[in-house]
């Protein structure tokens, strides 16, 4: 930076000897020293530079000489602020040649070190075909190990919802959720209702194998299903026979009269006297009631 | 309720019950004894309710609503034999034809006459005095005309009173009575409690039209009912009998059905009050009278989902009472129907869901078995009903020491449909008839079943185990009739078929060919189940009980009644059981009003327990045959809980009964009657009299008091005149007279162009004609609405307004009104007439025919000046300088031009008619340019007057040369 201003402070003077008067020239001098003055008085210091420089002081005397420089070093390990907000690591040089070597590289453009990391790639085999494939649909969604030439969509890899998987293979919901492995599902919008729940896609092979997990065969499930049906219709004929029974109460009352509306009249025996409290106690003898009162 | 099917109480306290209601009976006030005597003189029997019915009505006038069953046809025959006398004048209306029948046959002929068909004749019986049926258009007309002296009537009876709001009718004919006649009374009878809970306020628009101040409500709990009721009850028997598992399938099918476009419906229509519409009501046999109530006034709002639904709705009952009641095979081929492709194009989607797939798979299987053989089941009843009849009645009949009668069975069905379906089992057998059915229903049967053909063979086969006697009979059966391959079982089937009516009776008469016992030392031999030992009484034909009894005087006697007949009516039961007297009724249906009929008979005939009727009630427990019945008797029991609730609150005022000029009032907005009021105080005064403002008149045509309108004028002070008139349907003014339509009416006449002739004859006769286009009430006020009348709707809406503009255009004069219900007609009519004259009865009933009459209008024949305001040039303007001055029509053709500019006054008119008479025109080149539409118009009408023109004038052309 000095050495541009000075080189842009002598460029112009030597122009203007040949035209510019003195006057001129004086009050180009006032001007360019105004600007700089402005210049240096909107810069703001680095609020870590400090900082730096009294690191370096108190590891290294000689390197406390080159104040000024962006070398930081951290752990035994020296870096260079580029300035920017990186920090490009420094190979450690030895100490009688570091100060020149240093020079040499503030001089030059720093080297670029290549230091990405390497990912190792992992391929999967594809369970139709064979082939090696590093990701697929089924794969990122599902965890299948299908590549996508081999997806078949409508047919051995169809998409279920989650209402119908719990009702074609009597399913819950923790066997969604809480069963491990767990089962993992695609969200799309509700096609009924966008503001209503989310639907979720579930792979119908993994819900098949999950319902032979769960009820142990086909057979069973056909089973299960039958039974439920039978319970449904058993329940519907029980509902309709008790709402026939309520309609029979209210209307032929006459049937149901004596259970219902019986009045339970009490028949006492024998008076019972306590001459502490001066009450007398009699009992029902059909029922446990008992009346407790005074005379005059 | 008191509806016990229940066995009988002990004895001990039967014996005690008569002894309280002789008790009871003993302390009746001596009005009561006055009336049971005078009951007694008049050869009456009443049950204490029903003479208190009587009471009170006698008493007071009123409305009295009676459960059904509980009939007040006693009531209202003490009524009419109180007052059968030459000096009173009583008229029945609102009547249906078999109650005018019944009541007629109980009453003296000599005081009841038959309806007149001409006014004089009429006349002249009125005077007569006694008992009149009568119907109330006629009566109306009558009362307007003043051919009954309504001063002298002695009274109204009003049957059916629930339809009275439905027709202002009555209530037309009560006004006018009541208007002038303040002594006579008003009764209106009333069985149908239901009818009051629909619309608002009912019950008390029902008594404000009748002008009576009293409700006398009288269900079956009411406290009255049970006392007389409750010692004389019938001996109950309840059998529950099991329906098969597929008819339960079947039933529980349907009933999804329902319930899922029950949800549909309410679902569509969220703002409309569909509180009725339950799978409950959808079963009962009133569903379609509830929908109609509630949906009609917005029918046109629905939209065509809704529509089929309600049509879907009625299907599915019917495919409900059809699996209940009918045969296996009856119901398969009815359903059958509904499974096709047509018909799954135009309902409403139900033939898609599983519960229907289920119904039509199971209805299948109840015809046909696993082998797709012809196997039906037979109706679950059926057993029950044979086990009845050969087993349970003779035994009891030998318990109870009846042997030596003669015993009785009535079958009560609920149509007539079913009491073939019973006749015909009992007589042919369950598989016989079965199988018949089948080939009347076009059912393929491919081959019988293995059980099902062995046992058509039983049936026709004797049995080997059986006494040497019978032996000699079967073989003698065997004889006649040899045993049968199923081939030819079918053959014989299927010419039977060919040759039998399809028609159903609502009444057989059966009998058992029984053996008859010898003696006591007779071993009791037990009838053989497998022998069709039912036959049918040809005395049948006739309906003749007694000969049908006397010709079998020693064998079991069974009678198949439906509930109701068309020609009797609900009592066509009560008569059949006051010939009949059986021992045993068996209920085949459930139904509230035969029941209680069955009652109140035993409670007339007052036997002993060991003699009265046994009555079995064959029911399907749980089901939706007793949900109906108990859905019947709970919305009854509801209404009339409805009804007494409302009496509680109801606000009567003293001056409805008519009785006082205080009702009439308020019907009356004009200031003459305050007047008359004043004119005849003033009269007491001793001044002259002043002339008083004279009531408006409105001449209505005979045919129109089909209508509401009459009534409506009516009660809005106008008088109405009655007259027979051939041009318009009311005249208001000399001036005015109105053509009334309504929308189905306008749409008719305009297609078929009797409008169009109405609206010459109007127009012609008339200064002011005017076409009245009224909406229904109940219907929107905009033709843009949806008809029912036809479907293409927005076509036929266009041709209406097309037609109605070129009616306007060529008849200048006729205007258009527009009136949203006939509330707002007679309005209009009022304010029409406010400042004009009164009509001419004379004048308008002359109009129209062949005599001459003086008018104006009628200076020039009425053909030529319509011939002449057809030609272009001519208008109503200057038509009549050019009928004056224009000569004859030859001297028409001979005028120039300018002759013809000072005729027409218009030098454009002139030269229009000059080469109209002139030139010679090409219909299909004739280009209209430069003139107006009514110019178009004139030629459109006018397209064979211009074929005579030319016709004309080549003629006088050939003259000149």
């Amino acid at each position: 930076m000095s050495a541009e201003v000075s080189t842009n402070e002598s460029a112009p003077p030597a122009e203007k000897k040949s035209k510019l008067t003195n006057a001129q020239k004086a009050r180009i001098e006032r001007n360019q020293a105004k600007a700089q003055k402005l210049r240096e008085a909107k810069l703001v210091s680095h609020p870590f530079k400090e900082l730096a420089s009294n690191k370096e002081g108190g590891t290294h005397p000689e390197a406390a000489l080159s104040q000024g420089s962006s070398v930081i070093k951290v752990q035994g390990t020296k870096y260079i602020d580029s300035g920017g907000g990186f920090l490009l690591e420094q190979p450690v040089m030895p100490t009688g040649v570091g100060p020149a070597g240093l020079n040499k590289s503030g001089e030059e453009a720093p080297p670029i070190l290549d230091d990405a990391i390497a990912i190792p790639v992992q391929y999967e085999e594809c369970l139709e075909c064979g082939d090696m494939f590093a990701d697929s649909y089924l794969f990122n969604n599902f965890g299948h190990s299908v590549c996508d030439k081999c997806r078949d969509k409508d047919e051995r890899y169809a998409l279920i919802t989650r209402t119908e998987a719990k009702a074609e293979y009597l399913l819950k919901d923790c066997d969604f959720d809480k069963r491990e492995p767990k089962l993992r599902y695609i969200s799309r919008k509700n096609p009924h209702n966008v503001r209503w729940g989310e639907m979720k896609l579930y792979l119908h092979l993994q819900i098949h194998q999950r319902a032979l997990e769960v009820w142990g065969s086909e057979e069973e499930l056909v089973r299960q299903h039958e039974a439920r049906e039978d319970k449904r219709e058993e329940g519907k004929a029980r509902k309709y026979n008790k709402k026939m029974k309520q309609l029979r109460m209210e209307v032929r009352s006459s049937i149901y009269t004596k259970k219902t509306h019986e009045v339970h009249e009490h028949e006492f025996g024998p008076d019972t006297y306590d001459e502490e409290e001066d009450t007398y106690t009699h009992t029902c003898i059909t029922c446990p009631y008992s009346e407790t009162y005074e005379k005059m | 309720m008191a509806d016990s099917c229940a066995e009988n109480a002990a004895k001990g306290t039967e014996n005690e019950r008569p002894k309280e209601v002789e008790a009871s009976a003993d302390t009746v006030p001596q009005v009561e004894e006055g009336v049971e005597e005078y009951l007694k003189r008049k050869n009456m029997v009443l049950l204490d309710y029903e003479k208190q019915m009587f009471l009170d009505l006698v008493e007071a006038d009123g409305l009295l609503v009676c459960a059904k069953g509980l009939s007040y046809d006693r009531v209202v025959i003490s009524i009419l034999k109180a007052y059968s006398d030459s000096g009173n004048l009583v008229l029945v209306i609102n009547s249906s034809d078999w109650e005018e029948q019944y009541y007629k046959s109980k009453i003296e002929p000599k005081y009841v006459h038959e309806v007149a068909s001409t006014a004089t004749e009429r006349e002249r019986v009125y005077l007569e005095g006694g008992l009149q049926f009568i119907s109330t258009r006629i009566l109306v007309v009558d009362l307007l005309k003043q051919r009954i002296p309504i001063e002298l009537i002695s009274g109204i009876i009003v049957l059916r009173a629930h339809t009275i709001i439905e027709s202002c009718q009555e209530a037309f004919a009560l006004r006018l009575f009541r208007q002038k006649n303040k002594t006579g009374f008003v009764k209106a009878f009333s069985s149908s409690p239901e009818a009051f809970t629909i619309g608002y306020s009912h019950v008390e628009r029902t008594m404000r039209n009748l002008f009576v101040k009293h409700l006398y409500i009288w269900p079956r709990f009411h406290e009255s009912v049970r006392t007389v009721l409750q010692p004389w009850k019938i001996q109950s028997i309840e059998m529950h009998v099991p329906i098969s598992q597929n008819i339960t399938s079947i039933q529980s099918h349907i009933l999804e059905i329902m319930n899922f476009l029950v949800q549909e419906i309410k679902r569509i229509n969220r703002t409309v009050d569909m509180e009725a519409v339950t799978v409950e009501n959808c079963v009962t046999k009133s569903f379609h009278k509830i929908l109609q109530a509630q949906l009609d006034c917005i029918w046109h709002q629905l939209n065509s989902q809704t529509k089929l639904i309600v049509a879907d709705l009625k299907i599915l009952r019917s495919l409900m009472i059809s699996t209940m009641y009918h045969d296996a095979v009856s119901a398969y081929a009815f359903m059958k129907r509904y499974r096709s492709t047509e018909y799954a194009l135009s309902n409403s989607g139900w033939t898609l869901l599983d519960a229907a797939e289920q119904i039509f798979k199971l209805s299948r299987q109840r015809v046909f078995n696993g082998q797709q053989e012809f196997e039906p089941e037979p109706c679950p009843k059926w057993q029950t009903l044979t086990d009845l009849l050969t087993k349970e009645i003779p035994g009891d009949m030998r318990r109870s020491r009846r042997s030596e009668q003669q015993p009785k069975v009535l079958i009560l069905c609920q149509d007539a449909r079913t009491c073939h379906q019973l006749k015909q089992y009992l007589t042919q057998g369950g598989p016989r008839f079965l199988l018949q059915q089948a080939l009347q229903h076009e059912v393929p049967v491919g081959k019988l079943s293995d059980n099902y053909a062995k046992e058509s063979q039983t049936r026709s086969a004797p049995p080997k185990n059986v006494s040497s006697n019978k032996e000699l009979r079967r073989e003698e059966v065997s004889g006649s009739q040899p045993p049968l391959a199923g081939m030819d079982e079918l053959a014989q089937l299927l010419s039977e078929s060919e040759t039998e009516g399809q028609h159903f009776e609502e009444s057989y008469m059966l009998t058992m060919t029984q053996p008859v016992e010898v003696g006591p030392a007779a071993i009791d031999i037990k009838p053989d189940p497998d022998v069709s030992i039912f036959e049918t009484i040809p005395e049948l034909e006739q309906f003749d009980v007694t000969a049908a009894l006397a010709s079998v005087p020693h064998q079991p006697y069974i009678c198949l009644q439906t509930f109701k007949t068309e020609r009797e009516g609900s009592m066509a039961l009560e008569h059949m059981l006051e010939q009949l007297q059986p021992h045993y009724v068996v209920m085949y249906n459930m139904n509230v009003t035969a029941i209680r009929q069955l009652e109140v008979f035993e409670a007339r005939r007052r036997l002993p327990p060991a003699d009265r009727m046994k009555v079995y009630f064959l029911i399907h427990a749980r089901t939706v045959e007793e949900q109906a019945y108990l859905t019947s008797l709970r919305r009854e029991k509801a209404a009339f809980e409805f009804i007494i609730d409302t009496k509680s609150k109801m606000v009567i005022p003293k001056y409805q009964d008519g009785k006082t000029d205080e009702a009439f009032l308020l019907l009356k907005t004009y200031d003459d009657e305050p007047t008359d009021e004043n004119a005849k105080s003033r009269q007491a005064g001793g001044q002259a009299p002043q002339a008083t403002k004279e009531t408006p008149k409105v001449i209505v045509d005979m045919r129109e008091f089909r209508s509401d309108l009459p009534c409506l004028i009516h009660k809005r002070g106008l008088e109405v005149l009655p007259l027979t008139i051939t041009i318009g349907d009311y005249i208001l003014t000399p001036d005015i007279c109105v053509e009334r339509k309504s929308i189905s009416d306008l749409i008719g006449s305009l297609n078929s162009g009797r409008l169009y002739n109405q609206c010459v004859q109007m127009q012609r006769h008339y200064a002011k004609p005017i076409l009245l286009i009224e909406f229904d009430q109940n219907k929107p006020f905009h033709l843009q609405g949806k008809f029912m009348l036809s479907q293409q709707t927005s076509m036929a809406n266009a041709d209406i307004v097309q037609k109605l503009q070129l009616l306007t255009l060529h008849f200048p004069k006729l205007r258009l009104i527009w009136s949203p219900s006939p509330y707002a007609t007679a309005q209009l009519f009022e304010e029409l007439k406010l400042g004009k004259p009164e009509p001419d009865p004379q004048t308008a009933a002359a109009l129209g025919s062949d005599e001459p009459t003086a008018g104006e209008q009628l200076h020039f024949n009425s053909g030529i000046y319509d011939f002449l305001l057809r030609l272009p040039g001519v208008h109503t303007r200057n038509i009549h300088g050019l009928l004056r001055k224009g000569g004859s029509l030859r001297q028409l053709l001979l005028r120039s031009q300018k002759e013809l500019e000072e005729l027409l006054q218009s030098q454009e008119s002139a030269k229009l008619l000059y080469d109209i008479l002139h030139v010679a025109h090409l219909p299909e080149k004739d280009e209209v340019t430069g003139s107006t539409a009514l110019l178009a118009a004139s030629k459109q009408f006018g397209a064979g007057s211009h074929n005579r023109f030319r016709m004309a004038a080549a003629a006088s052309r050939r003259g000149r040369r």
